[in-house]
C-alpha cells in the first residue's frame, strides 16, 4: 500500500487560504486538485 | 472523467493537534479480537488450498459464487472460524456432500463441523455467498470493490482491501498467519471485458450466456489481501527478463487506449527488476510471473499481479515525495508496489501490528532503486528528504492481536531508520547480504518484527535491541545535544528510551569520527573548530 496524502479540492483561492488558516499544522502533505481549462470545472487558477 | 492535475502541497510545520486527532486507538471490540487474533476455531487448521469461484455483475454491483477451502488438520476440533464482512452473506456450507449449520458473530462465522477432524488429514468444505459487496470509498486506504468506468463508458472493476481485509469481497480465513500453498481464482464476467488476477490465466471459456471465465492459478503461497480480481477493457502486452532465476515473464495489462503510453511509462518496470533483484534477491514469484494492471485507483502489491493507477506520471501522481527531485525519476507506485513482492509477498507480517516490514523497507527500497541507478548520494538526498513526512505521532509497531495497524510513519520514519542501520553497520556488502538474507531465510513465510530483528542482530553481530525498541516502539527521535568550548566537545542523547546508546559519525574539522552517545554527558579533547554530525543518521541535534 502506499502512504496515503489527503486530496482536497477547492473552488476558490479564497476557500484554500480559509482552509489553511485551520489546519496548516494538521497535516505534513495534502494533494491539490485542480480542473483542467477545457473542463469548465470552477477551480482554482 | 474528468481531466485534473494534482498537486502536492508540504506543509512543514510541527503537528501537535494532528497528533492529538491520531491517538492510539484503545477501545477494541470483540470484532477487533476475532478478526486480529488466532482464534481456538482458527489454529487447529492449516490452510493448503483455495479455489475461488465467482461471477461478477458489474451492472448491479453484485458478486456471487463459491470458496473451496482446504486445510490440514493439525489438531481435533470441530468448529471452523471463517470470515465474511456484511452485506455479504453465506448461504450454504457443505463439506463431504453434507450442508453444514453455523452461527455467526459479526463479521465472524463459525462452522459446526459433522465429520471426524483427523489429524495430518487434507479437507475441505466449499462456502457459496452472494450479495452486493461494501463499495470502496477511497480505495485502496479504504477499500472493497471499486465499481467505475472508464473514458469510453465501460466497465472497470478492481478489489483493494489491506487492513480491511480480504472477507470484505470473499470467505476465507482472514488472517494474515496462514496462508494457503496455491490458489485457483475463476472468474465469470461479461463477454467484452477481461478479468485479470493472480498467477498465470490457466485457461479462458466463453459461456453460452454472454459471458466469459477466466481461470487464475497461483501456485505459490499468497496472503489475503493479496488475492485480487480487475475488470476492464484491457489490452496486454509481455516481454521477457532474464533475471537471478532464469527467464521472468513480465506481462503488462492496461485499458485498450492506453497501449502505447503503457509500452513507453512501463520501461521502469523492467529496471525496477533488475535493481531489486540486485539488493533483494531473486524476484520471489517466478513461477507464476509479474504482472503490471491497470486499476481505476492509486496502485495495490497484489502478489505477481501488481496493481497500476498512478496516471502514466513519474513519481507519486506526478509529484515527488522526498521534495528533492529524485523522486521524479521514476514512476512511484511501480517502484513501491512492486518492491512489496519481497517485503508484503514474500516475506509477509504476521500480525497487522508487524506492518512496518512491509511498508518501512519497501519505502527504503524507493531509494536502494535510486542508489542502483543514480547512486549513494541521490539515494540519501531521497530518503532524508522524506523526513518531512513523518509525523512521529504513534509508534510504528502497532498493538498485536487487534488487527491494528502502527503509525504512518511506518513508511518513512522506517525507510530512514534503516537507512541509518546501514551506516551503523558500515558495510555496504554486508547491508546487501542482509536484504537477501532475510528474503532467504524468510522465503514465503509470516513473520513478526521480532523475528526480523533477531535476524538482523545476528548477523551484524550487534545486539540492536535498544535501536529497534527506540525507533520502532517509541515516537521519540534521539536528539544528540552538544557544545564546542575550550578544546572540548560535551555531547549526550536526550529523548530515549533506557539503554540507547547508537553510535554516529561526525566531521571534526572535515575527518570522520566516531561517538558513542548514551544519556551521560561525555567529553571529547579536540582541537577542532568545526563540528557536523552525519547528515545519514535519522536523529536531532541541539546545540546547547
Amino acid at each position: 500500500m502506499i502512504s496515503e496524502i489527503p486530496e482536497y479540492y477547492f473552488e476558490r483561492d479564497v476557500e484554500w487560504y480559509d482552509w489553511l488558516q485551520s489546519n496548516h499544522d494538521k497535516f505534513k502533505a495534502v494533494l491539490l486538485i485542480f480542473y483542467k481549462l477545457e473542463t469548465a470545472m470552477p477551480t482554482m487558477r | 472523467m474528468k481531466k485534473k492535475a494534482i498537486t502536492a502541497i508540504f506543509l512543514l510545520c510541527l503537528s501537535l493537534s494532528f497528533a492529538q486527532l491520531l491517538q492510539e486507538k484503545n477501545n477494541f471490540t470483540r470484532q477487533d479480537s476475532l478478526r486480529g487474533s488466532i482464534t481456538p476455531e482458527r489454529e487447529w487448521w492449516d490452510l493448503t488450498y483455495y479455489h475461488l469461484d465467482i461471477e461478477v455483475k458489474p451492472d448491479e454491483k453484485f458478486i456471487s459464487g463459491k470458496n473451496t477451502v482446504q486445510y490440514k488438520v493439525l489438531k481435533p476440533h470441530n468448529r471452523i472460524q471463517i470470515d465474511l464482512q456484511s452485506p455479504l452473506q453465506i448461504e450454504k456450507v457443505i463439506q463431504n456432500g453434507k450442508e453444514l449449520s453455523f452461527t455467526s458473530e459479526m463479521n465472524a462465522h463459525f462452522i459446526n463441523l459433522v465429520d471426524q477432524q483427523e489429524v495430518n488429514t487434507i479437507n475441505s468444505l466449499t462456502l457459496h455467498y452472494k450479495g452486493h459487496p461494501r463499495e470502496a470509498k477511497r480505495a485502496p486506504w479504504d477499500g472493497g470493490l471499486s465499481w467505475k468506468k472508464d473514458e469510453n463508458g465501460k466497465h472497470f472493476v478492481a478489489t483493494s482491501c489491506q487492513g480491511l481485509g480480504a472477507s470484505v469481497w470473499w470467505p476465507n480465513k482472514d488472517h494474515m498467519y496462514d496462508e494457503p500453498d496455491s490458489m485457483l481464482i475463476s472468474v465469470t464476467n461479461p463477454k467484452g471485458l477481461t478479468n485479470v488476477s493472480n498467477g498465470r490465466l490457466r485457461n479462458l471459456e466463453e459461456n453460452d450466456d454472454n459471458t466469459v471465465t477466466s481461470h487464475w492459478f497461483v501456485s505459490n503461497p499468497i496472503n489475503n489481501y493479496g488475492v485480487n480480481i480487475n475488470i476492464g477493457d484491457y489490452t496486454h502486452f509481455s516481454e521477457t527478463y532474464n533475471g537471478e532465476k532464469g527467464a521472468l515473464d513480465m506481462d503488462y495489462w492496461v485499458l485498450s487506449d492506453n497501449l502505447e503510453i503503457a509500452k513507453e511509462h512501463f520501461k521502469d518496470a523492467p529496471k525496477m527488476m533488475k535493481a531489486f533483484e540486485h539488493w533483494f534477491g531473486s524476484y520471489p514469484f517466478y513461477e507464476d510471473s509479474f504482472k503490471l494492471v491497470e486499476v481505476p485507483y492509486l496502485g495495490m502489491e497484489h502478489q505477481s499481479s501488481v496493481t497500476y493507477g498512478n496516471q502514466y506520471k513519474k513519481g507519486y501522481l506526478g509529484n515527488d515525495l522526498s521534495g528533492t527531485g529524485w523522486g521524479l525519476k521514476f514512476d512511484f507506485i511501480i517502484i513501491h508496489e512492486a518492491g512489496h513482492e519481497w517485503f508484503a509477498n514474500n516475506i509477509t507480517y504476521r500480525d497487522a501490528a508487524d506492518m512496518w516490514i512491509h511498508e518501512g523497507f519497501t519505502a527504503y527500497s524507493e531509494n536502494l532503486f535510486l542508489d542502483y541507478y543514480y547512486g549513494k548520494e541521490a539515494s540519501a538526498d531521497y530518503v532524508i528528504g522524506t523526513r518531512a513526512n513523518i509525523q512521529n505521532d504513534r509508534p510504528l509497531i502497532g498493538q498485536y492481536n487487534v488487527n491494528n495497524e502502527g503509525s504512518s510513519d511506518m513508511y518513512y520514519k522506517g525507510a530512514n531508520m534503516l537507512h541509518t542501520l546501514r551506516q551503523l553497520i558500515e558495510d555496504d556488502g554486508l547491508w546487501r547480504e542482509i536484504l537477501r538474507g532475510l528474503n532467504k531465510e524468510f522465503y514465503h513465510q509470516t513473520v513478526s518484527s521480532q523475528q526480523v530483528e533477531d535476524y538482523i542482530s545476528k548477523r551484524t553481530n550487534k545486539d540492536l535491541t535498544s535501536f529497534f525498541n527506540q525507533y520502532l516502539r517509541d515516537v521519540r527521535i534521539p536528539t544528540l545535544e552538544y557544545k564546542m568550548k575550550d578544546g572540548k566537545l560535551n555531547y549526550r542523547y536526550t529523548n530515549i528510551i533506557k539503554g540507547f546508546d547508537m553510535p554516529i559519525q561526525v566531521e571534526l574539522d572535515g575527518y570522520s569520527h566516531w561517538l558513542f552517545p548514551n544519556s551521560e554527558w561525555q567529553v571529547l579533547k579536540t582541537p577542532a573548530k568545526t563540528f557536523n554530525i552525519d547528515r545519514d543518521f535519522y536523529i536531532e541535534t541541539k546545540e546547547i
